[in-house]
């Protein structure tokens, strides 16, 4: 049997990018030549009879805060853009090259990682794929929406209080946030540094798990990247969930999901039999500590640019860099005190159960411009409010996968559900994402863009 | 909103940091700052024991 030339795959992608991207905006940069080179490198392979790596040929892209050798690293700033370019690839995107996938190009965000909407004032807004003119989410939405408009199979993020699990929930793709300090940072425009996660968006479970795997393995350079080993989840895929105890989240996540979250929430748990609803410990005050931490680190980060380039940052989130630089000292400490406590309080909740559910957002997408939404009656900030509900979760550090549900039909808009298991255990999540696959309830759905 | 102890605070603050801020920055970082002071409230008065002391601040997961 014949098969497509690599290079073949490559030219016929790049030309549907260049048609879906004039509506959907995901793309800051393609990296066409690239792309060629390691096609053809596959193509020779195949043709001198050599094994091929376990994701020959997969085509992906990255959040543009991830190093590509030769490119400037934007993180969706301006004031980056005169940098020079970076003398390495990041270490996630090395080791999908090493698998054999072949990188396209860089994809928009918000500046710096700070934002839930990628509304980015210097690049423009990324649209959701499943609704022109509504938000991707962010701050990784070039990522999802990449994915779920079907321009590369996988993609590369990073979740920070929800920069991965908010626009997979909102363009309908699967996301994974592995453990806190589980894959390598290396290489990438950090954001926060003691929350700051990299992970992955793929169109479907196989490909969430093999790139996951992949992308594993300790990595001597990178002191926030605490794993000794390679924990293969592939073999284990497949095994089903009834052996786990899974329950609900209650309380604060059922307090501040709408009645779509709801729905999308019941339809998996049904799935997955899980009937019991469990309290998640001081959830609200997780996410006070979180923002605050956020806010104060990544202000400090970027005192420079206060000082320097105020006028030329994004407007959405400038001001919230400045305040974070300005709270007082007290208030940080007071927040990595708790972290310590919060930590133990959720390492305890997992010893009565093995995979916890909640919605990612508590909506699903809106139109672009949007600065208020209703959540069971309360009026909150549209920006702010997206990462409410994955905020408390990955201050604990816990991995995560974001399956898509669609609650009202597939011709109607995507609403993520977290699969959230203990520390150093993805393999649960994403064996729960393969039977939500397997059973129906979860899915990517291809889409036909119109420009 | 009307807080001069806060405007002081930002003004005197920012110029701590080199930064000098337009009276309309002043302003939209003031109502960030003030929003977090009231998050930041809830962190103040929880009830902390005299062992939960700040170690390995970075290490999340052991």
């Amino acid at each position: 049997m014949s098969k497509t030339p690599f290079r073949d795959v490559v030219e016929n992608l790049v030309q549907q990018i260049q048609i879906n991207d004039a509506v959907v905006n995901a793309f800051t940069y393609l990296s066409l030549n690239r792309a060629r080179a390691e096609a053809d490198v596959l193509d020779q392979m195949s043709k001198d009879g050599m094994p091929l790596p376990p994701l020959a040929g997969i085509p992906y892209a990255v959040k543009n805060l991830f190093d590509i050798k030769g490119v400037t690293t934007l993180a969706g700033s301006k004031v980056l853009k005169k940098n020079p370019p970076a003398k390495d690839d990041a270490v996630l995107i090395q080791r999908l090259s090493a698998a054999g996938a072949i990188l396209l190009g860089a994809l928009n965000m918000d500046e710096f990682a700070y934002g839930f909407t990628t509304e980015n004032t210097h690049y423009g807004a990324t649209h959701n794929p499943h609704k022109i003119g509504y938000i991707s989410g962010g701050s990784s939405g070039g990522s999802a929406a990449a994915v779920a408009a079907g321009m590369v199979p996988l993609s590369l993020g990073s979740d920070t209080n929800g920069s991965i699990r908010v626009p997979a929930s909102l363009c309908g793709v699967w996301g994974l946030k592995p453990t806190f300090g589980r894959l390598p940072r290396f290489g990438s425009y950090s954001f926060v540094d003691s929350i700051d996660h990299v992970g992955t968006f793929a169109k479907n479970v196989d490909l969430l798990c093999n790139s996951y795997d992949c992308l594993q393995g300790p990595y001597a350079g990178d002191p926030s990247c605490i794993t000794t080993k390679i924990e293969k989840t592939s073999t284990t895929l497949s095994q089903g969930v009834k052996d786990l105890r899974i329950g609900v989240l209650g309380g604060y996540f059922e307090q501040n999901s709408g009645p779509y979250a709801r729905k999308a929430l019941e339809l998996v748990a049904n799935a997955l039999s899980a009937n019991e609803v469990v309290n998640w410990p001081n959830a609200e005050m997780a996410r006070s500590a979180a923002f605050v931490i956020t806010a104060s680190e990544g202000g400090t980060k970027h005192i420079n640019h206060l000082r320097k380039h105020y006028e030329d940052l994004e407007p959405l989130s400038v001001d919230r860099f400045m305040s974070g630089l300005l709270q007082p000292a007290s208030w940080y400490l007071k927040a990595l005190k708790f972290r310590k406590i919060y930590r133990s309080q959720v390492f305890d909740l997992f010893k009565n159960w093995d995979l916890l559910l909640a919605p990612c957002t508590p909506v699903h997408s809106h139109p672009i411009g949007t600065e208020w939404i209703d959540i069971n009656g309360a009026q909150m900030s549209a920006r702010a409010s997206m990462g409410i509900l994955t905020q408390p979760i990955s201050f604990a550090g816990c991995p995560v996968v974001a399956a898509p549900v669609w609650p009202a039909g597939e011709h109607n808009l995507p609403i993520g559900i977290q699969l959230i298991a203990p520390p150093w255990r993805e393999d649960v999540a994403l064996r729960a994402a393969k039977e939500l696959e397997n059973k129906g309830v979860c899915k990517t759905v291809p889409i036909a863009i119109v420009g | 909103m009307n807080n001069p102890d806060l405007d002081s605070y930002i003004a005197c603050a920012s110029e701590l940091h080199q930064i000098t801020l337009s009276p309309a920055q002043l302003e939209r970082v003031k109502t960030h700052l003030s929003r977090t002071m009231t998050i930041a409230e809830k962190l103040i008065d929880f009830p902390f024991l005299d062992a939960d002391e700040l170690v390995e601040i970075y290490r999340l997961v052991d």
